[in-house]
């Protein structure tokens, strides 16, 4: 959030925008992954900017070569190359996760491996918060290896992979989508356009400087810090996530908006949910989206086909397993990181089994079941979500 | 996608009126008011003193 902060950024973001309103015949993505090269030089320095790039180039030419090998070739081989690559992926991923974890971890591995550089390496990929890069490449990867999407520029790659008006945390945004900035670039805003813009960026700025931050400040003191040791710590914890997380991610989505580069949205009054599941499709909706579209959909299809579609409830409930669990370690490479994921899936493969029994009987016609599912709904999710974030984060906040 | 303005209901490609404008005007700098403020630390150590 430091980011937000500095003048430099929104100097930088106000010279992208004018400059982008000029009409030129270059690709609306190049123009974007330029200008974009050029806001990390100046936001974060030459060499760090140098390395995304020669992190990216390195990244298209093993993708470019991939495609030209794998042109007519059978799709075991697609997978092949495509897991072998999403394997290399997560071993960076992993690295960078020990770092975030265990401040013991970059002596470590430089004594255990010096040529790698851990000491320049790991603050880099700290810098560039390496977590939303790597589902954003493992995206591109199903998109380019499996779904034979066409492959951007090393320039352009650069805007979709690291974007500098979402390198705080996110949101994940969709490879097609960034795709059709090309074909149908978006129209320049219009005064009133600007306007709503500008309401959805202070609306973001408001949500974690005044409101999260006030509500640290009050319970935790100016200069305190979270400790989860009761389930009252966990539930100001989670009110403080949503109002700091969707605070962020609105400057964001503001700010992509105003570029005309597809930016997601990633809250929808979570605390509305009536269910578990549904409170899963209004929290960081772009990562839910992102595991939809490159974990649970294709895990389940092919969970399908081998199993029948007699057994397919059954595939269902391995599936959201898997992806939650993946959604855990994601967050934190940790057992009860995993469990929790695991066991939200498996809290949602219970809700729809629920539902379907309520379909049955008629109660989704029920008015009065209607009211109550209004009412207890959000107190059922909030206390869910409450217990649930007791157990993890007291691995990140300790009593 | 989610076109519409939270709090004043007016759609993305919806031109505003003078009334909406004069609004939303008001609202953006009452929010960055506040935020400034938030920055300066007056108003943390208010909320830190229980009110």
């Amino acid at each position: 959030m430091v980011l937000f902060i500095n003048p430099a950024f929104w100097i930088i973001a106000a010279a992208v925008y004018l400059l982008l309103l000029f009409e030129t015949p270059r690709r609306a993505t190049l123009r974007f992954g330029l200008f974009n090269i050029a806001a990390l030089a100046i936001l974060l320095g030459w060499k760090v900017a140098a390395a995304v790039f020669l992190f990216v180039l390195l990244f298209w030419g093993v993708l470019y070569r991939l495609r030209l090998w794998l042109r007519g070739s059978h799709w075991k081989a697609d997978t092949g190359a495509g897991f072998a690559l999403i394997l290399m992926l997560a071993l960076v991923f992993w690295v960078h996760k020990l770092n975030l974890e265990d401040g013991a971890f970059v002596s470590r591995f430089s004594q255990a491996a010096p040529w790698a550089r851990p000491d320049l390496l790991l603050p880099f990929l700290a810098m560039l918060s390496f977590s939303y890069i790597f589902v954003r490449s493992v995206e591109l990867v199903h998109c380019v290896i499996w779904k034979r999407m066409p492959l951007l520029d090393p320039v352009s790659l650069a805007g979709y992979l690291v974007p500098f008006h979402m390198l705080v945390a996110g949101p994940v945004n969709i490879y097609s989508e960034h795709l059709e900035m090309d074909p149908s670039p978006p129209p320049a805003p219009n005064s009133s356009q600007v306007l709503i813009v500008l309401n959805e960026i202070t609306t973001g700025l408001f949500y974690k400087f005044v409101i999260a931050e006030g509500i640290r400040i009050y319970f935790y003191g100016l200069e305190g810090h979270f400790t989860v040791a009761s389930l009252f710590d966990s539930g100001v914890l989670v009110v403080y996530t949503f109002f700091d997380f969707a605070g962020y991610s609105r400057v964001a989505r503001g700010i992509g908006r105003l570029f005309g580069v597809p930016t997601p949205e990633n809250f929808s009054a979570p605390f509305r949910s009536t269910s578990v599941t549904d409170f899963w499709t209004r929290w960081h909706i772009s990562m839910g989206l992102f595991v939809r579209r490159n974990l649970f959909t294709p895990l389940q299809l092919q969970l399908v086909r081998k199993v029948g579609i007699r057994r397919a409830a059954w595939a269902s409930v391995l599936t959201m397993i898997v992806s939650f669990g993946f959604v855990g370690l994601w967050h934190r490479l940790s057992w009860t990181w995993f469990l929790w994921g695991a066991l939200m899936g498996l809290l949602m493969a219970a809700e729809k089994t629920a539902q379907g029994y309520f379909l049955k009987w008629g109660w989704n016609q029920s008015p009065r079941a209607q009211f109550c599912l209004r009412i207890l709904g959000p107190v059922y999710v909030f206390s869910v979500v409450i217990v649930s974030a007791y157990f993890v984060a007291n691995e990140i906040f300790p009593a | 996608m989610n076109n519409r303005t939270p709090l004043f209901g007016i759609q993305w490609n919806e031109p505003l009126s003078f009334w909406q404008t004069t609004w939303i005007l008001t609202w953006i700098l009452i929010k960055l008011v506040l935020v400034a403020s938030m920055m300066n630390l007056g108003p943390g150590e208010f909320i830190y003193a229980g009110f």
